[in-house]
């Protein structure tokens, strides 16, 4: 069976100046994404994707951990299991 | 592939979304985002869908509403709003929205073999009328009812009580909350006294420990899984625990996940409460000074039918459970009783299902006695495939946490628990062990019923709109709770009708037997969502009934009425809803209705005028009515007496209920509004404030008697949220019954379950109470000791599988809303059969292959999925029911819980073969 998809929405918060260095940093960590920033309050959202809870602890804590961020919190989170069927299981028309 | 990856997408794209909403974050582009936003006009209300009660943001240009946001200063969602709540900009817009009422007509003339046509409002309303008066002199009050909803705004119920009960005097007026946590109200009121729980939102953040029963919270209650799965990515300690009988979404965040077998939860429980007691884990000093221990009979029926009268072949053997059962070993070792010997049990309590009487805590220690771990284990293991011992360590875990005195812990509960047919029994069970171990009605500990719609609490609860009760927790059968309220609506003596009405499933069974022939549907979508519906489909086409079905759009219930009334939706009228944490929120209207759509409320008030009290308040003949005070199958004549109040006969009820004196006071326009309109007033031609006047008029059954509402006003300052009730000088109450938080609890008492109703009880033991004086226990709450009992239904060698129904994140209820956003649309497109794999293969079925999913009640046909958000056992499928087309309550059983009369959708036997 396919695994579930984690998603979490989390908003960053980073010191201002070094928003665009925070940017950088979010989107080269693996299974995360910036999806929307306000250079005005160095917020950002980052969404992060894994394939299991604990690959969101280790993801949100990698957040925390990156130079230039201040806080990060959990605001959304969605479990996905809409995958594709069991290999094996033939679909039908 | 492709699929996954554009769901993926979409997925990502949400959460982004949601997340930037909360701190109310500009989309990516600010240049985008700007000319769009010109014009727009904020205000604050509450979202449309369940029973968290999200704060929203509604902004409107043009007369339209055109985005919505999570209030980020809501301390219910934070800013968080899930994909639901995203859409309440959208919802109005569907292209077949209502705008006219439409009648069957055939030459001219209402025909109910016509087809709809369009009328005007002052033709409907003469129908209507004209079959009313032809229902009520055939059948006197009780063979006209309206159902209602936990949708309803508080004005809209409010009106909806006043009309049915003090106008028409019948009780006929339930709504879909019946379906939705009526068994949680009749637990609270047999424990504590006092409808509605004790704890608030705020236990996510102050325990260590969310454990939920029947209740998946992840796609059910978002916003709240929101907060607890945050506290739990924060805190290595942080448990949560997903009881359920099916894999669900929550199951994917629990630490500890446990699959038991349907109706074993009472099993469960009692085998908590056993070892808590024999750990010596009670905590003596809360109990001794707090509570006290009771039972009840044992049996009592399923809420069936007594008769088989109207039965299909298929169903009698199930019916016949109703009046007599054959208990089964676990059953006879559960009530202590020889499990080798055959116990056929007469139901000879279903008619008195609710009687209690207190025991001893040694008696109650001995009940106990059987439930061992061993016995339970084997009982309720629930996944064939999952070894047993692993299951046994599981409930020695989930023992361990309740046990643990140094833990705070809530247990959450829904759909699973309250649709039951021991869902009192379950409910009260669950405070059982948190009044054992002292975890009750503190910050972070409690046992924590949540509701499933957004004014489930507010409206059908608080105000009353159920068969049984009027405002503020008071009932129909009390004398001195008729003469309060007759008191406070102005009514003579002898007005309101002392017998309790029918509840939602028994107006069904109504129109099939002829005993009810009118029938007004407001806000709900009853003959999509009642159990057993082939039955009551042909009962609304094929008896003689006028059936009136209010709503925005087109659904299963319009296309069986006579005639269908356009209603306005949330933020085209004023309203108030009340959530499950006791928190009241308010909105002001924002756009106008379309076309010749009107609120419910204005349609109350407006069907009003057309009764005066000569015809309503005369003699009524009431077949079956037995109380003090009243003559025998009578309702006695109220004109003199209503003479003396100020009224005559010719006096209309809108005016005598509605447009009195003291609510004409509440002028329109009225400054809170800040120039808003009020499509209600507007189309009444009112220079008087219905919304606030309803509001305050009702408020004043609950002030001064712990359901205690703010002024109107106060909801609409700029810095208030909703207030939990009891909200005393001004000051909301977070956790009821707690000295240090609830006003009402007596001062020194540390708690005090200060509830009124049931207090007085006989003693006794398992067999039943003894002759005596009652005891009055005061500010005590109750423990129940309830055994374990079987379904009226389980799978056989015929229908070998479980069917549970229930709901998906995506859509609301019957999905008459959210099947019309496109979003929400495509990303669920229909309801699926979720099976086991191996299941679906021994059957020849593949995912997406269309099965015949059939029981004793009907058949209907889905498509397999064997791989989704939902996994059920071996033995076990569950089918959503928000998709008419998959028609799952033509296969549901309508047995309910004898005490609450809430139906149990999550059980009946099905077989599934390909289509």
């Amino acid at each position: 069976m396919s695994p579930s998809r984690h998603y979490a929405g989390v908003l960053v918060a980073a010191e201002p100046a070094r928003l665009g260095e925070v940017v950088v940093a979010l989107a080269a960590l693996d299974g995360s994404s910036v999806g929307r920033l306000d250079p005005a309050t160095g917020r950002c959202v980052a969404v992060l994707e894994s394939a299991d809870r604990a690959g969101q602890e280790r993801l949100f804590r990698a957040v925390l951990a990156l130079p230039g961020v201040r806080g990060a919190d959990l605001v959304y989170h969605l479990i996905d299991a809409e995958n594709e069927p069991e290999p094996g299981l033939e679909s039908e028309p | 592939m492709k699929r996954d990856l554009s769901r993926r997408e979409f997925v990502r794209n949400a959460v982004a979304t949601a997340t930037a909403a909360v701190a109310g974050l500009p989309g990516a582009s600010f240049a985008e985002l700007a000319d769009p936003m010109q014009g727009w006009s904020w205000d604050r209300g509450v979202c449309r869908f369940c029973g968290v009660g999200c704060g929203i943001e509604i902004a409107t240009r043009d007369g339209r509403v055109v985005a919505v946001r999570g209030d980020a200063a809501s301390p219910v969602n934070r800013g968080l709003l899930c994909v639901k709540g995203y859409a309440n900009a959208e919802i109005p817009y569907g292209e077949d929205r209502l705008t006219r009422p439409l009648l069957r007509m055939k030459d001219g003339r209402f025909d109910k073999r016509g087809d709809f046509v369009p009328v005007t409002w002052e033709r409907a309303f003469d129908e209507m009328e004209r079959q009313w008066r032809r229902a009520h002199a055939a059948l006197g009050p009780t063979g006209v009812g309206i159902m209602g909803s936990g949708q309803y705004t508080i004005q809209e119920g409010y009106a909806a009580v006043k009309l049915v009960k003090a106008g028409w005097r019948s009780n006929n007026l339930d709504p879909n909350a019946r379906h939705c946590m009526s068994s949680a109200v009749a637990a609270l009121l047999q424990t504590f006294g006092i409808d509605e729980p004790a704890g608030c939102y705020d236990d996510i953040e102050a325990t260590d420990a969310v454990v939920l029963w029947g209740a998946n919270m992840a796609e059910m209650h978002p916003m709240l899984w929101a907060r607890i799965t945050d506290q739990r990515l924060r805190s290595e300690s942080y448990r949560i625990v997903n009881l359920t009988t099916f894999r669900n979404r929550s199951s994917d965040m629990a630490d500890l996940e446990i699959v038991f077998k349907p109706n074993t939860d009472l099993a469960i429980w009692n085998y908590l409460a056993r070892e808590i007691v024999e750990r010596g884990a009670v905590d003596r000093a809360f109990v001794d000074r707090h509570c006290v221990f009771a039972t009840g009979p044992a049996d009592i029926g399923f809420g069936m039918r007594p008769t088989d009268k109207l039965a299909a072949a298929a169903e009698r053997d199930t019916q016949a459970r109703e009046t007599t059962v054959t208990l089964t070993r676990e059953e006879a070792i559960g009530r202590g009783l020889d499990p080798d010997a055959r116990h056929e049990r007469p139901q000879v309590d279903a008619a008195d299902a609710g009687r209690q009487w207190l025991i001893s805590f040694d008696e109650f220690r001995r009940l106990l006695a059987p439930y061992t771990l061993d016995f339970v284990a084997a009982l309720a293991h629930g996944d064939p495939d999952e070894p047993l011992e692993s299951f046994r360590q599981k409930l020695v875990a989930l023992a361990d946490l309740y046990s643990d005195p140094k833990r705070k812990l809530v247990s959450f509960w829904t759909m699973g628990f309250n649709q039951h047919t021991r869902g009192t029994w379950v409910n009260e069970q669950a405070y059982m062990v948190h009044l054992l171990t002292g975890k009750h009605a503190q910050p972070g500990a409690g046992a924590f019923s949540l509701t499933g719609q957004p004014s489930a609490c507010g409206t059908a609860r608080e105000v009353g709109t159920f068969s049984h009760r009027l405002p503020a927790d008071m009932v129909v059968d009390n004398p001195a709770h008729r003469a309060r309220a007759e008191s406070l609506w102005r009514l003579p003596a002898g007005t309101i009708n002392p017998e309790i009405g029918s509840h939602i499933t028994q107006m069904m069974r109504d129109l099939e037997d002829g005993s009810l022939r009118w029938l007004w549907v407001q806000v709900t979508n009853p003959f999509q969502s009642t159990a057993n519906a082939n039955h009551w489909l042909h009962a609304a086409r094929e008896k003689d009934c006028f059936i009136v079905v209010s709503d925005v759009y087109p659904t299963l219930s319009t296309k069986v009425a006579d005639l269908i009334l356009p209603s306005a939706m949330i933020f085209e009228k004023w309203g108030a809803y009340g959530n499950s944490e006791r928190r009241t929120q308010m909105w002001r209207q924002q756009v106008e209705p379309p076309g010749e759509a009107r609120s419910d409320l204005w349609q109350i008030l407006e069907f009003s005028k057309r009764f005066r009290l000569a015809e309503v308040w005369g003699e009524q003949t009431v077949p079956g009515l037995a109380a003090d005070g009243f003559p025998e199958g009578r309702l006695p004549d109220v004109l003199a007496a209503a003479g003396t109040l100020g009224y005559s006969g010719a006096s209309t009820l809108y005016e005598v209920l509605f447009a009195t004196a003291a609510n004409r006071g509440f002028a329109w326009p009225d400054p809170v509004a800040r120039d808003r309109n009020n499509s209600t007033v507007a189309a009444g031609g009112l220079d008087w404030f219905p919304e606030k006047a309803l509001f305050e008029e009702y408020a004043g059954f609950g002030r001064g008697e712990a359901h205690d509402l703010a002024p109107f006003d106060l909801y609409f300052r700029d810095d208030v949220r909703g207030l939990r009730w009891p909200v005393v000088d001004g000051k909301e109450t977070p956790w009821r019954f707690n000295e240090g938080y609830d006003p009402y609890a007596a001062k020194g008492s540390g708690f005090d379950f200060y509830g009124k109703a049931g207090k007085k009880l006989a003693q006794g033991d398992a067999a039943g109470p003894r002759p005596g004086e009652p005891v009055e226990i005061g500010g005590r709450a109750k423990i129940f000791f309830r055994p374990y009992a079987a379904p009226p239904e389980s799978p056989d060698a015929t229908y070998d599988l479980w069917l549970a129904t229930g709901r998906v994140l995506e859509h609301w209820h019957s999905g008459s809303m959210t099947r019309r956003v496109p979003e929400l649309h495509n990303a669920v497109p229909e309801a699926q059969l979720f099976m086991h794999p191996r299941d679906a293969a021994a059957r020849g079925l593949g995912q997406g292959a269309l099965a015949s999913i059939e029981s004793r009640r009907g058949r209907i046909t889905a498509r397999v999925e064997l791989a989704g958000r939902n996994r059920p056992p071996r033995g076990t499928v569950f089918v959503p029911w928000f998709d008419e087309s998959v028609f799952v309550n033509k296969l549901t059983l309508d047995a309910t819980c004898p005490i609450s009369k809430q139906t149990d959708f999550k059980k009946c036997a099905v077989r599934v073969a390909r289509a």
